[in-house]
């Protein structure tokens, strides 16, 4: 086995530091756009928007309610085994409300988008690239994030919280239908403590850190997709590093909100 | 041969060209006339497209300056470099159409980021330049719906929908058959004496040099630098460089005069 060389610490940090400089220069442009596209929204490319529209939202919801469904009747059923050792089952309510509003519904909704989009607009990207589009576009006097990111952002910015809305609803119907089912709370008293414990403020917090999450998944996306290679690999390898980054974009992004949050009270 | 001598739309000056601090190419000068065609000719790997990247303002050069209709590309602000872009049409290798728009819509997208045009008068010049290729029938198509050799075609549509003064051509023959490359070349000779654009093409293909360049710059990747620059049938014969002789002699086309 090859010894870890200093040189090899030195080159890694090297690409790093430079990635890192890449990914800054590249938000500092795609800022730049947005302001254009505020500016002459007319200029948005609409169709492009919606095409991204469908295939990041229409096209992940039946693959988000399953998920959180599921991931709301796994919370349900763990709650029901510990709580029902103190007679408190109906604090499952709480568990599941809770936790699902805000944490566990945007973030599993930004992991599956992560998974579907993010990797897809590398992919994309990344074929464009090898296929020497972008390169096309440049030489037009195309701006490549207003003609490539622009569109994916407002998208993914649109579908994202009306995913999790749609994830948060299937989790707590899971975690009624547990409720009933192995916690015998009947399904009026649990749809009455659940509208009774949250409040909008909870919902929302939720719904803007989805916001948060789409704009790291697409920038993400993109960047990866803009430095792959000219060549099949290439594409691969950048749509594997979009969802590597994404998720831990996602996952660090998260953790920073909680203690933001635990911090204000 | 329709070019304006007193007038040079392109020139290098003491260019080196590479990356990764690697030099790929160092030391070339030439300049490109109005209304020439131009071939820049070399081995595989020695650089040809490298240096079309660095003349259309994809690659930045290691040193020296590259000035196109009197600015340095290098040099423009933002703004500036866009104003140029529009004077420059470039057709890649590949077509480089964009696979989510129809033909018609790659054509037209120049104009509409660049023009106030109405959308009935965009239509209108994007099916005449489609009907100046050869491509009209094929404007509603998809670009993965047609052959590599249309999409050539369509993507030289694109690079006329401005009207340029310059048009570079990478590697204009490469993946065509002899019939299709030979209607290509006399397609870009049409246009050239239509529009009296200049025209620069990266290519191997001797065929297409003799045939509708005026003159031709050799790159050598072993001096890593221009082995010869001229007309390709005084070159074949004249040159200072045997390789040149050697490369250029291998074609037998006779000067049409």
């Amino acid at each position: 086995m090859r010894m870890l060389k200093f040189a090899d610490i030195e080159k890694w940090h090297k690409t790093q530091h430079r990635e890192s400089y890449n990914f800054i220069v590249f938000c500092g442009d795609v800022t730049l756009a947005v302001i254009d596209a505020i500016r002459h929204p007319f200029r948005i490319r609409g169709r492009e928007t919606l095409y991204y529209l469908e295939q990041c939202g229409v096209c992940s919801v039946p693959i988000v309610l399953l998920i959180c469904f599921l991931l709301g009747m796994i919370l349900a059923f763990q709650g029901a085994l510990q709580l029902s050792k103190f007679g408190t089952e109906i604090f499952i309510v709480d568990l599941v409300s809770f936790s699902v509003l805000k944490e566990l519904g945007p973030f599993m909704v930004a992991i599956i988008a992560t998974g579907r989009a993010g990797s897809a607009f590398a992919a994309e990207i990344g074929t464009m690239i090898a296929d020497e589009e972008v390169n096309a576009l440049s030489t037009m006097g195309i701006s490549i994030p207003r003609f490539l990111v622009i569109p994916k952002l407002i998208a993914m910015m649109i579908a994202l919280p009306i995913l999790s809305a749609f994830g948060d609803i299937a989790a707590l119907l899971g975690g009624m239908l547990v409720g009933n089912v192995m916690a015998d709370i009947p399904l009026g008293a649990y749809y009455a403590r659940t509208v009774n414990i949250l409040d909008a403020q909870t919902f929302l917090f939720g719904i803007g850190k989805s916001v948060i999450f789409a704009i790291l998944i697409s920038l993400i996306g993109c960047h990866k997709g803009l430095q792959s290679t000219m060549d099949a690999q290439g594409v691969g390898r950048s749509a594997t590093n979009a969802v590597v980054s994404g998720i831990l974009a996602v996952v660090v992004c998260d953790a920073l909100i909680a203690v933001i949050d635990s911090l204000g009270g | 041969m329709r070019q304006d001598s007193s007038k040079s739309v392109l020139s290098l000056r003491d260019l080196t060209i590479g990356y990764d601090g690697r030099i790929v190419m160092e030391n070339i000068n030439f300049d490109v006339k109005k209304g020439e065609i131009i071939s820049i000719l070399g081995q595989s790997g020695c650089g040809k497209s490298t240096l079309l990247k660095n003349i259309i303002g994809l690659y930045e050069p290691l040193k020296g300056s590259i000035e196109i209709l009197g600015r340095n590309l290098n040099e423009c602000s933002e703004a500036r470099r866009r104003v140029m872009m529009k004077k420059m049409g470039i057709t890649y290798q590949s077509g480089a159409l964009l696979g989510s728009l129809t033909i018609a819509e790659n054509v037209a997208l120049p104009l509409e980021e660049h023009t106030r045009k109405s959308a009935g008068e965009i239509q209108k010049i994007a099916t005449e330049k489609l009907t100046l290729v050869g491509m009209e029938k094929f404007a509603d198509y998809m670009p993965s719906e047609i052959s590599g050799g249309m999409k050539k075609r369509a993507g030289l549509a694109r690079a006329l929908a401005l009207d340029p003064e310059l048009l570079f051509f990478d590697e204009p023959s490469a993946g065509l058959d002899p019939i299709s490359s030979a209607e290509f070349d006399t397609l870009i000779k049409n246009i050239r004496n239509k529009s009296n654009a200049t025209v620069v093409l990266v290519t191997h293909e001797l065929d297409s040099i003799f045939s509708i360049s005026d003159r031709v710059v050799v790159l050598d990747k072993t001096i890593k630098t221009i082995a010869d620059i001229g007309n390709p049938y005084d070159l074949r014969i004249n040159s200072k460089s045997e390789f040149v002789r050697r490369l250029l002699g291998r074609n037998n086309l006779k000067r049409q005069e």
